[in-house]
C-alpha cells in the first residue's frame, strides 16, 4: 500500500469507540476486510447484546471459556442497565488479572493483535481488553553464538515478555526498570528498554529514546533493523548484541541500556565500547590469570585475522627480508609452482573460503557434511596438489579464518578488512599495512558512542579500568565497586 | 577539549620523530656525543622560550596565540595567523621530505615514493579531518607502541656498547654542539604547537610541559649515547644512525629489528603530519572566516605532497631545506618572538588601560570633592 493509501486508512480510523456495538463490529470487520483470523463471538447478556473479539491462534480458548464466558453467563445481571452490566462484569465477575479499559480504536487494534480479547457491550463507549494471550513460541534453549564453559545455558527467545522475565529473575531489584516503547511502523513492533534506574545516565537514556522515536521503518522484523538508528556511523559497532540474559544483566549493572525487540532472540546493548568485543561472559567465570591470557589471545587473534594475509603478501612481494630464510625459501618454492601472484592467490582462496562459509550457514543441515567435504578436501587438498595454489598461502588463510572466530562480534569487519589489507599489502607493501592500521586506529579513536569515547578506557586512558581491560582482576577487586560506562574518561555525559 | 596528558602525549610522539630522524650530515659531523650537551641546553632553553607563551596563557587562558594576534594587533593578527599556517606547512614538508630521504636512502623500497607519500597523506588527511580529539586519542596508542619499539631496540643493542667508542666530549670543539642545538631547536615544533593548542586542553599544563621536556631530551640523550657506544666511528658513514642501530638490534631468533623502526617512523610521521595539517586548516579557517577548514587540510596535504617530492628529488633544495638556518629562525619566531612581542604589547596596553582607569578614578574623586 502506498503512503497516501496508508494515510487515508489512518484518517479513516475513528478515534473513539462508539456506544453502538453494531457500529463498532462493522467498523472492525471493515478494517480487517474479511481476514480469516478475526473471530467475533456475539452473544446476549440478559437482554443486552455483547461481543468478544479475538484473533485466532493468539489467544488461549480454554482461558476465554473458563475466565470470561462462563463467569459472565453464570452472573446475575438482571435489572441492570447496559453500562452498569459492563461495570459489574469488569469489577466483580471477570477473574483475569490483565485488564484495561480502551476508548480508542488505535490502542484496541494494537492490543487485539498482541493476543488480548476485546469484550464489548451495547451502549458502552469503551471496551475491555482482557489478557488471554497464548501463542506458539520456541522454548528457551542453549545459546548458539555465545557458548560458554561455565555459566547459564539459557538464551533469549523471541517473545520479549519471556526475555524480560529472564532478566528480572536474575536481578531482583525494584531499581530495574522495563520501559515499553513501540515503533510506529506497520508491524508496530514492541520494544522494551531495560536499565537500572540508579546506574543509567539520564542523558544517554533520553538520547536513546529520541533515536528510537525517530525510527521510520515499514516493518521491524529483527533487532538488526533498528541497530543502525541507534548507533554511531563508524566501521565498528557501537551497539552490542547478546543472546545471553546473564551477559545483559552484567552490562545493565554497569549503567548500560538493553533494548529488547519483540520477535528477536538478540538483545541490543548501548553504549558499546570497542574493548567489549574482547570480553566474554566466560572471562568472569574462570580464574583471573587464565581470563587475562584468553583476553590477550583474543586481541592477538583479532590482529592476526586482519593483518596476517596482508603482511604475508607484502613480505612475499616487497619485503622478503622480513621473513626468516627457511620460511622465505618455502614460500618462494610454492610460489614458483603456482600460476598466480601471491596477492591474487590470497584473494582467490579467501573468496573461496567466504563462499564456503556462507554456504555452510545457509545450506540445509543434512547437506552440511557434504559441503564440508567438498570445501575441505576437494578445494583445499586438490587445489594445492594440482599446483593452483601454494600450501603456505592456504595455511595462512586457514589460520586467519580460525582466528577471526575468536572475537565473533568483529567478524563482519575482519572479513572485509582482510581483503582490503591483502590488496594494500600487494600494492604498497609494509607501508600500506602500517598506514591502514593507523587508519583503523583513527576510526576507532574518532568516534563516540552516546558521548562516550569508543576507544575508552584505553584512550583516553583510565588506570582503574585496566583491571578489566588489560587484565581481568579477581572478583575481590572487581566487586569493590562497579564502574559505570558513563564515567569513562573523556565522556561528555552530563549526570544531571 | 582534550586533557593535558593527551596534549603532551601528542607532543611526545612528535618529539620522538625528531629523535629517530637524527641525521649525521644535518648534525654537522659524527661526534654525536657532543649533542648530549645540545640536549641539556635545549632542555633549559625550552623552559625559557615557553615563558612568554606561559604568561600570555596565564592572563587569558581561553585565548591562543592567534586570538591574541587579533585581539592585540587588529588586522596584523591575520598576518600572524598566516605565518603560523605557513610555518606548519613548512614543518610538514620538512618531515615528509626527511621521511622520503630516509626511505630512498636506507630502505630503498620497490614501491614508488609517490605511492607511499600519497598513502601517508591520505591517512593524514583522514586523521586531521577527524579533529584534535581523534588525533590525540590515536597518538596515545601510537605513543605506547613507539615507546615499546624504541625501548626494545635500545635494550637489545645495549650489550653491543663498547666503551672505547666514546671520545671525550667536545674533543673537536664547540662547533658541532652549537650546530646540533640550533638544529634540534629548529626542528622541535612543540612550543609553536602549544601556542595554538594550549587553551584546548584541560588539566595541569605546567607538570605536563615539564615531564614532556625532560622525557624528550632524556630519551634523546640516552639514544645518542647508545648510538655512539654501539656504532663508534662507523657513524661517519651512516646517514641515519638510528636505523643502523635498529638493523644491528636483535635477540635470539628475533633479528632484523629495523622493521620496528620503520613502524615507529611511519606512525610518528603520520601523527606529526596530521597535527600540522590540522593546525594549518585551523589557521586558514580563521583567515577565510569559514566554519571548518577541512578543504584547507586537503589543499595543504596536496601542497605538502608535491613540495616534499620536489625537495627529495633535488639535492640543491635538500641542502637549502634541511639547513639549520631555515627552520631555526622560523621556529624562533613561532615559539618565542611572536609570543614575546604580543606579551609586550599586552603589557603596554594593560598599563595604559590601568593609567587611564586611575586617571578617570582621580577625576571622579576630584569632582566629588568639589561637590562636597
Amino acid at each position: 500500500m502506498d503512503k497516501q493509501g496508508q494515510q487515508a486508512q489512518k484518517d479513516d480510523i475513528p478515534k473513539q469507540i462508539s456506544t453502538s456495538l453494531l457500529e463498532n463490529i462493522i467498523y472492525i470487520r471493515k478494517q480487517f476486510d474479511g481476514s480469516m483470523d478475526l473471530v467475533i463471538r456475539q452473544f446476549n447478556i440478559e437482554g443486552t447484546n455483547a461481543a468478544l473479539i479475538t484473533i485466532d491462534n493468539l489467544v488461549d480458548k480454554q482461558t476465554i471459556a473458563q475466565s470470561i464466558l462462563n463467569p459472565i453467563r453464570k452472573a446475575n445481571l438482571k435489572n441492570l442497565k447496559d453500562m452498569e452490566k459492563m461495570k459489574q462484569i469488569r469489577d466483580n465477575i471477570l477473574t483475569t488479572v490483565d485488564q484495561e479499559q480502551l476508548v480508542e480504536f488505535d490502542s484496541l487494534f494494537n492490543k487485539l493483535m498482541s493476543g488480548f480479547a476485546m469484550f464489548a457491550i451495547e451502549g458502552c463507549s469503551f471496551m475491555l481488553s482482557i489478557g488471554v494471550q497464548s501463542y506458539a513460541y520456541r522454548s528457551i534453549s542453549e545459546p548458539i553464538n555465545e557458548v560458554v564453559q561455565r555459566g547459564s545455558r539459557e538464551s533469549f527467545v523471541e517473545p520479549y515478555t519471556i526475555n524480560i522475565s529472564m532478566i528480572r529473575r536474575r536481578m531482583k531489584t525494584p531499581k530495574l526498570k522495563f520501559e515499553r516503547m513501540q515503533i510506529q511502523s506497520e508491524s508496530k513492533t514492541d520494544i522494551c528498554l531495560c536499565y537500572l534506574r540508579d546506574k543509567v545516565s539520564p542523558q544517554v537514556l533520553k538520547k536513546l529514546k529520541n533515536n528510537i522515536s525517530k525510527i521510520n521503518l515499514e516493518i521491524v522484523m529483527a533487532s538488526g533493523y533498528i541497530a543502525p538508528f541507534i548507533e554511531r556511523r563508524g566501521l565498528f559497532n557501537g551497539v552490542g548484541v547478546s543472546e545471553r540474559p546473564d551477559t545483559v544483566c552484567g552490562k545493565i549493572s554497569e549503567g548500560r541500556i538493553a533494548i529488547i525487540v519483540d520477535g528477536t532472540p538478540n538483545v541490543l546493548i548501548v553504549p558499546h565500547l570497542f574493548i567489549e568485543n574482547f570480553q566474554t561472559f566466560d572471562d568472569y567465570a574462570i580464574r583471573p590469570f587464565f581470563a587475562t591470557f584468553t583476553r590477550w589471545l583474543k586481541v592477538f587473534a583479532f590482529f592476526l585475522s586482519i593483518f596476517l594475509p596482508g603482511f604475508y603478501v607484502a613480505s612475499g612481494t616487497f619485503h622478503p627480508e622480513f621473513l626468516p630464510q627457511v620460511l622465505l625459501t618455502k614460500v618462494l618454492q610454492a610460489q614458483a609452482e603456482t600460476p598466480f601472484s601471491l596477492m591474487v592467490e590470497c584473494i582467490l582462496i579467501h573468496i573461496m573460503y567466504e563462499i564456503m562459509r556462507e554456504a555452510g550457514l545457509r545450506v540445509p543441515k543434512p547437506l552440511g557434511h557434504a559441503v564440508s567435504i567438498v570445501g575441505g578436501l576437494v578445494i583445499g587438498d586438490a587445489a594445492v596438489k594440482s599446483g593452483l595454489i601454494g600450501a603456505p598461502t592456504l595455511m595462512i588463510i586457514a589460520l586467519t579464518a580460525i582466528s577471526s572466530y575468536v572475537a565473533p562480534s568483529l567478524y563482519e569487519q575482519t572479513a572485509v578488512l582482510r581483503f582490503v589489507f591483502i590488496i594494500i599489502g600487494g600494492t604498497i607493501g609494509f607501508w600500506g599495512i602500517i598506514l591502514g592500521f593507523c587508519a583503523i586506529l583513527v576510526n576507532i579513536c574518532s568516534e563516540s558512542v552516546y558521548q562516550i569515547p569508543f576507544s575508552a578506557p584505553l584512550s583516553p586512558f583510565n588506570l582503574k579500568s585496566m583491571r578489566d581491560v588489560v587484565i581481568r582482576a579477581s572478583w575481590k577487586v572487581l566487586g569493590k565497586d562497579v564502574e559505570k560506562v558513563q564515567d569513562m574518561p573523556g565522556s561528555n555525559v552530563d549526570e544531571k | 577539549m582534550i586533557s593535558s596528558g593527551q596534549l603532551f602525549g601528542l607532543l611526545t610522539v612528535n618529539s620522538l620523530i625528531l629523535m629517530v630522524s637524527t641525521n649525521s650530515i644535518w648534525l654537522g659531523g659524527s661526534d654525536l656525543l657532543d649533542q648530549v650537551i645540545s640536549c641539556s641546553v635545549l632542555l633549559v632553553l625550552n623552559f625559557i622560550v615557553v615563558i612568554p607563551l606561559g604568561l600570555l596563557y596565564r592572563r587569558k587562558p581561553t585565548m591562543n596565540i592567534l586570538d591574541y594576534g587579533d585581539y592585540l594587533t587588529g588586522w596584523f593578527g591575520t598576518a600572524i595567523t598566516f605565518f603560523y599556517g605557513l610555518y606548519f606547512l613548512i614543518v610538514n614538508c620538512y618531515y615528509l621530505s626527511a621521511f622520503q630521504v630516509f626511505n630512498s636512502n636506507m630502505v630503498n623500497p620497490e614501491v614508488s615514493s609517490w605511492a607511499i607519500i600519497t598513502a601517508v597523506l591520505a591517512v593524514a588527511i583522514y586523521t586531521a579531518w577527524k579533529g584534535l580529539e581523534s588525533i590525540s586519542r590515536t597518538a596515545a596508542f601510537i605513543l605506547v607502541m613507539v615507546l615499546i619499539g624504541l625501548l626494545f631496540i635500545f635494550i637489545t643493542v645495549t650489550p653491543q656498547i663498547r666503551t672505547e667508542n666514546f671520545k671525550p666530549i667536545l674533543y673537536d670543539g664547540w662547533h658541532q654542539t652549537i650546530q646540533g642545538t640550533i638544529l634540534f631547536f629548529g626542528r622541535s615544533t612543540g612550543i609553536a604547537t602549544l601556542a595554538i593548542l594550549l587553551p584546548m586542553a584541560n588539566g595541569n599544563k605546567k607538570i605536563g610541559f615539564t615531564i614532556w621536556n625532560i622525557v624528550t631530551y632524556l630519551l634523546m640523550s640516552i639514544m645518542l649515547v647508545i648510538i655512539v657506544g654501539v656504532l663508534g666511528n662507523a657513524i661517519q658513514t651512516q646517514l641515519f644512525p638510528v636505523y643502523t642501530l635498529a638493523s644491528m638490534a636483535g635477540v635470539g631468533s628475533l633479528q632484523r629489528l629495523d622493521s620496528i623502526l620503520l613502524v615507529v617512523w611511519l606512525m610518528g610521521a603520520l601523527i606529526k603530519v596530521s597535527v600540522d595539517l590540522y593546525l594549518f586548516g585551523m589557521c586558514m579557517q580563521r583567515i577565510f572566516r569559514i566554519k571548518w577548514g577541512g578543504l584547507f587540510i586537503i589543499l595543504g596535504a596536496i601542497i605538502v605532497g608535491i613540495v616534499s617530492i620536489i625537495i627529495t628529488k633535488s639535492a640543491v633544495l635538500q641542502r637549502l631545506f634541511f639547513h639549520v638556518y631555515l627552520m631555526a629562525p622560523l621556529t624562533l619566531f613561532a615559539a618565542f618572538i611572536i609570543p614575546f612581542v604580543l606579551l609586550l604589547i599586552d603589557t603596554v596596553k594593560c598599563k595604559n588601560r590601568t593609567i587611564r582607569r586611575a586617571a578617570t578614578t582621580l577625576e571622579v574623586k576630584h569632582e566629588s570633592y568639589g561637590v562636597d
